[in-house]
């Protein structure tokens, strides 16, 4: 019959006994559930705090790996608590089996022990709140569940935390604090062991006793003198015999240092050492060393050192993988491989991204050079600059240096280089629609262009519209300039008479589209459209009379939107008493506004359907055109008679003012003298003349070509503008200004006439035939030269000599010495050399074998075979000996035919490192220094001429484009000109001046760079070169020079704008 | 003195083979990161997560 306790609980049987009391399994019996009875061997006389301790502790406790107690209570002399039963046995025991635990099986437990101790000692529990210290961490106070769980058990010796109570001794697993050890003072454990101690590795064994706590009370009689009874008054602690004997009151951290050495145990199966100084740290090489590390620190035997707190332990078990060296190491691989990838893909990323826009920056360079000689080709000068500019930003990281391309681009675009007079454009006008009529103001400071269906007023300095006049609508609409400042057009409300420069309507009239005014300003005449009359005004507005046609109208097309206002006739003579008109029955008529009596019928009707013509003085010229016939006749108004007329089969030109009678016919343009009939030559074009202006002497013409040409007062060419695109239709000239402009273009070019006489530099009579204009080192002298002879002059433009040379058919070359100014004229088989100064002969030698020019002397070889080297300059002989063959030259050494064999020579010079000659053999073009030794060899294919500066040695072919190559290597650098024949190859400083002649016999020359011998300018006339600067020929009988613009003068010219 | 043909190509060079080689990296250091997981579980063995419990 089973025990039944307080009535409630049936003992099943007995668990265990021991010194505290005896433990069974019982079954509640009202709840029916298993639950551990601890029947208490202390007699109930013992104090009561002592005999609820383990309920005090459990009894606010709720945890997992924690017991329940359930219930406290006293029957007959003995005190029984009951508490939670757990099914599976004490940890001792498996290990008193010898059995081993493996390393993740003890992580498991501590994490919950840990877990368990987070909980205990978090300062929650009870009234007032309170952390609980187990004091008693062992092994035996283990449970091992079923579930392979642990739980913490006995809590008889369970304190509150700084409580100071009975401790209970545990050998082993008690930390020195519960002996009274104070090792917190003692900073030698700093790596959680004691190094001091390990020499006595004593291991426990059968010293310590059974797995057995033994209370204060127990100890009292046999405790030696490293322990210290816990109750000991701080007078009685100084008489102790050793200072590390303290009053201390175990804590958390002695559970820790008990939980470590429990954990201690389950992994090595050994209990560790009792004295904490000696116990022998776990092998690293048997376990994990972060768990060997875990341990130690649990264990230190100085309390400040260990885990201050069961979260920090349990932080480190359960990061273990995180704070495994191996962990960390390939932590340390993967940051620092990252860092590495992510900053070699940002760099090469970020390399790539400044190629990219290096290369964008390239492209929109070289679109905007391109569209900057696009424009320079329309002759829209401000849009090549301002594409040239663009072409050219600022260097920087994402900007490549300039390009060739760009510099070329603005060189040409500015025209610095450009020393011609002439008629240059200043300005490109766009207006909103195509053109109607253009006129510009006497002196040419102000322009009006007619366009649908306003009158813009500009000022041809700016290039910049002042006003915008609506006007009416239709394409006869008229604009006159009575002077610089005043107009008088066909206003949108009637004719007008407006101030330019006040910017204010004068006076307004009868609508009118023709309209006439006379040459001293006085008198207006308006016709509208095809009306039969026409209305005369005073220069104040004020009618004075109004012209009747009787029925006859002027040439208006239906739709006068297309007509042509240059068909007709309407002018006023100076004066404005007589009225010319023309009318569309081929009635031509002159009427006097003051009196109709005396109006004067030239015809009262014709076939002819074009008049152009107008008053000069008392004269009236004038042209009437039909199909295959074009008439011409001067009538004197004061004489009643005709001066003068022809007729022609093609259409002739008349403009007829106060300022002359000009006449054009096919490609002449000539000014008429009425009375004599004499005709003075203003432009001879080479093909037919479509319309012209001229004044004070110079003299537009436009051809059939679509070029506009410019002749000054002696009818000579000055500038040819060839556009070929725009169909050009009307055009002026007053002053130094012109204006062109088409019936299909909105665009106006505004020209000014330019002169640079301020470059000249010396002159010369320009009638005189020459080839070629070249000044010497020194500039004393300049010498005109070709093949038929010279002239030199000094440069107070005097003529000093003028020289014919011999046997001029049979000159090979000739080549000008830059530093004396001598002429060396070569033939096949004789040389003569002529002082740049006198013009006398320095040298002559007939009946050579061989004569080769070279820009430091010309070798000679007579017919006995001596080799001379003359010098250009003194015309002494440099060098001489004897030379074996046909051929032959000094290049530093005699090269005859022992060296060069079956090879002919094509080049030699003397550049700044030495003497150095190409010679051609097999279609192999081979270089030589004036050592004999082979520079390099390039293969070629004609027949070439060899150039060379320092670095480079150019092929100009006879016909082809001339290639440069590097002079040591022999590798392709770049071509040159195409279509030109290569004349002249000059180094300047960091330039190279290439020059050539066109196929048309234009002499011009190229700036290059120096290393790359890309262009940089064209140089249109370039003749010489003197200190550093370019000298220009126009055949105008003067020499022009001017300096080279580094590029950054060039920006900051194009940059401020008007000074180009 | 290089081209910028050569910063823009070889950029994206570098890139790409940066890139390529960034991926077997990764692809390597993976494997081993299981690997040493592996090992760690045998080591170790599963460690719970903890959860904070709420105060009493």
């Amino acid at each position: 019959m089973p025990e039944i306790i307080a009535g409630t609980y049936e003992l099943l049987n007995k668990i265990g006994a021991g010194g505290g009391g005896v433990v069974y399994l019982a079954n509640h019996m009202r709840l029916g559930k298993k639950v551990v009875l601890k029947a208490d061997k202390r007699k109930i006389t013992t104090r009561p705090e002592i005999l609820r301790r383990e309920v005090d502790a459990l009894k606010d406790l709720n945890h997992t790996y924690i017991p329940q107690v359930y219930d406290f209570f006293i029957e007959g002399d003995t005190v029984y608590t009951v508490i939670d039963y757990i099914d599976g046995e004490s940890m001792d025991k498996p290990l008193k089996r010898n059995e081993r635990f493996t390393q993740p099986q003890v992580i498991k437990w501590a994490i919950q022990l840990l877990e368990a101790l987070c909980y205990l000692h978090n300062p929650v529990h009870g009234t007032p709140p309170r952390g609980i210290v187990h004091s008693d961490i062992k092994p035996a106070n283990i449970m091992l569940t079923t579930q392979n769980d642990i739980r913490l058990i006995d809590f008889n010796i369970a304190l509150a935390l700084g409580e100071e109570n009975v401790v209970g001794l545990s050998a082993g697993y008690a930390s020195p604090e519960h002996y009274g050890l104070d090792f917190s003072t003692d900073t030698t454990f700093t790596n959680g062991t004691n190094s001091k101690s390990y020499t006595k590795k004593e291991t426990v064994k059968g010293n310590l006793k059974e797995d057995k706590t033994e209370t204060m009370a127990d100890l009292t009689a046999t405790m030696d003198k490293e322990k210290v009874i816990m109750s000991m008054k701080p007078s009685e602690m100084s008489n102790s015999s050793t200072s590390l004997k303290r009053i201390v009151i175990p804590d958390a951290r002695s559970d820790i240092y008990s939980l470590g050495a429990t954990l201690y145990h389950f992994l090595s199966g050994k209990r560790p050492a009792k004295r904490a100084l000696d116990v022998v740290p776990l092998s690293e090489k048997e376990f994990s060393p972060l768990i060997v590390k875990i341990i130690s620190k649990a264990m230190n035997p100085n309390p400040d050192l260990r885990y201050q707190t069961a979260e920090e332990m349990l932080y480190d078990f359960t990061h273990l993988r995180e704070n495994d060296p191996r962990t960390k190491k390939r932590k340390k691989i993967f940051i620092g491989m990252s860092i590495a990838f992510s900053v070699v893909i940002v760099s090469s990323t970020f390399i790539s991204f400044v190629g990219l826009k290096r290369m964008e920056a390239l492209q929109k360079a070289l679109t905007f050079a391109e569209a900057s000689q696009n424009a320079l080709q329309s002759e829209n000068k401000e849009l090549a600059v301002k594409c040239a500019l663009e072409a050219l930003p600022e260097e920087n990281l994402f900007t490549p240096k300039y390009t060739s391309q760009a510099k070329k681009a603005l060189a040409d675009s500015l025209g610095l280089y450009d020393l011609s007079d002439g008629y240059k454009i200043s300005h490109m006008l766009e207006i909103p629609s195509e053109v109607f009529k253009i006129k510009l103001s006497p002196s040419g400071k102000t322009g009006a262009v007619v366009y649908s269906f306003s009158l813009a007023l500009f000022d041809t300095e700016t290039g910049k519209i002042t006003d915008e006049l609506p006007i009416v609508k239709s394409a006869l609409s008229d604009v006159k300039f009575i002077d610089d400042n005043t107009i008088v057009y066909a206003g949108e409300e009637g004719i007008t008479m407006y101030d330019n420069k006040e910017h204010k309507k004068i006076w307004t009239g009868k609508p009118a589209t023709h309209i006439a005014v006379s040459a001293d300003g006085q008198t207006v005449a308006g016709i509208y459209r095809d009306d039969d009359f026409a209305v005369i005004y005073d220069c104040k507005g004020n009618e004075k009379s109004i012209v009747s046609f009787n029925g006859s109208k002027q040439r208006v097309a239906e739709n006068d939107t297309f007509a042509d206002p240059m068909d007709n006739i309407m002018a006023l003579n100076k004066n404005g008493q007589y009225l010319a008109v023309s009318f569309e029955n081929g009635g031509l008529r002159i009427f006097d506004t003051t009196n109709p009596e005396n109006d004067i019928e030239l015809y009262d009707e014709s076939e002819f359907n074009h008049f152009e013509g107008g008053f000069n003085g008392d004269y009236f010229a004038f042209s009437a055109t039909k199909e295959g016939l074009s008439a011409f006749d001067v009538i004197d108004i004061a004489k009643l008679e005709e001066v003068g007329g022809f007729n022609l089969d093609s259409k002739i030109g008349v403009k007829a003012d106060e300022n002359g009678i000009f006449l054009s016919n096919k490609s002449t343009v000539v000014a008429l003298e009425p009375l004599s009939g004499k005709q003075t030559e203003l432009a001879y074009a080479d093909s037919y003349v479509k319309c012209f202006s001229s004044d004070n002497g110079n003299t537009i013409a436009v051809t059939e070509k679509n070029e506009y040409l410019f002749y000054d007062s002696s009818a000579d060419l000055i500038t040819r503008h060839n556009e070929g695109q725009t169909e050009y239709s009307f055009v002026d000239i007053a002053g130094d200004c012109a204006v062109v402009t088409g019936r299909d273009t909105p665009n106006i070019k505004i020209l000014h006439k330019k002169s640079y006489e301020d470059k000249s530099i010396c002159s010369y009579d320009k009638s005189y035939a020459y080839e070629e204009a070249r000044v010497n080192e020194a500039e004393e002298r300049l010498m005109l030269f070709s093949i038929n002879g010279f002239r030199i002059y000094d440069f107070d433009n005097n003529l000093i000599k003028e020289v014919s040379i011999p046997d001029p058919q049979k000159i090979y070359d000739q080549q000008y010495s830059k530093k004396s100014g001598n002429l060396a004229v070569i033939y096949k088989d004789a040389f003569r050399l002529y002082s740049g100064i006198t013009g006398e002969c320095l040298f002559e030698k007939t009946d050579l074998k061989s004569v080769t020019y070279a820009n430091y002397g010309v070798s000679i070889l007579d017919s006995e075979n001596n080799l001379q080297l003359i010098d250009l300059d003194t015309a002494e002989i440099l060098e001489s000996g004897k030379a074996k063959g046909d051929y032959a030259l000094y290049c530093g050494f005699i090269a005859d035919k022992d060296f060069l064999g079956d090879s002919q020579v094509i080049g030699a010079s003397k550049t700044s490192k030495g003497y150095v000659f190409a010679s051609v053999n097999n279609n192999i073009c081979t270089v030589y220094d004036g050592e004999k030794r082979k520079k390099c060899e390039i293969p070629i294919s004609d027949k070439w001429e060899a150039f060379f500066t320092d670095n480079a040695i150019i092929l100009s072919p006879l016909h082809g484009t001339p290639i440069v190559y590097d002079l040591n290597s022999g590798k392709k650098i770049a071509e040159l000109e195409k279509d030109a024949y290569l004349t002249y190859v000059t180094q300047i400083d960091d330039y190279i001046i290439s020059q050539y002649v066109s196929s048309t016999k234009d002499k011009y020359a190229v700036l290059l760079s120096k290393d790359t011998f890309e262009p940089l300018a064209y140089l249109p006339s370039l003749t010489d070169i003197s200190e550093g600067e370019l000298v220009f020929d126009y055949h105008k009988g003067e020499l022009r020079k001017i300096r080279i613009y580094p590029i950054n003068e060039l920006i900051n010219i194009a940059k401020e704008g008007d000074n180009y | 003195m290089i081209s910028d043909e050569i910063l823009f190509y070889g950029g994206i060079a570098v890139d790409i083979i940066t890139a390529a080689s960034a991926i077997i990296f990764f692809v390597i250091f993976y494997i081993g990161k299981i690997k040493l997981n592996i090992k760690f579980d045998k080591e170790y063995g599963e460690i719970p997560k903890i959860k904070k419990r709420k105060k009493e």
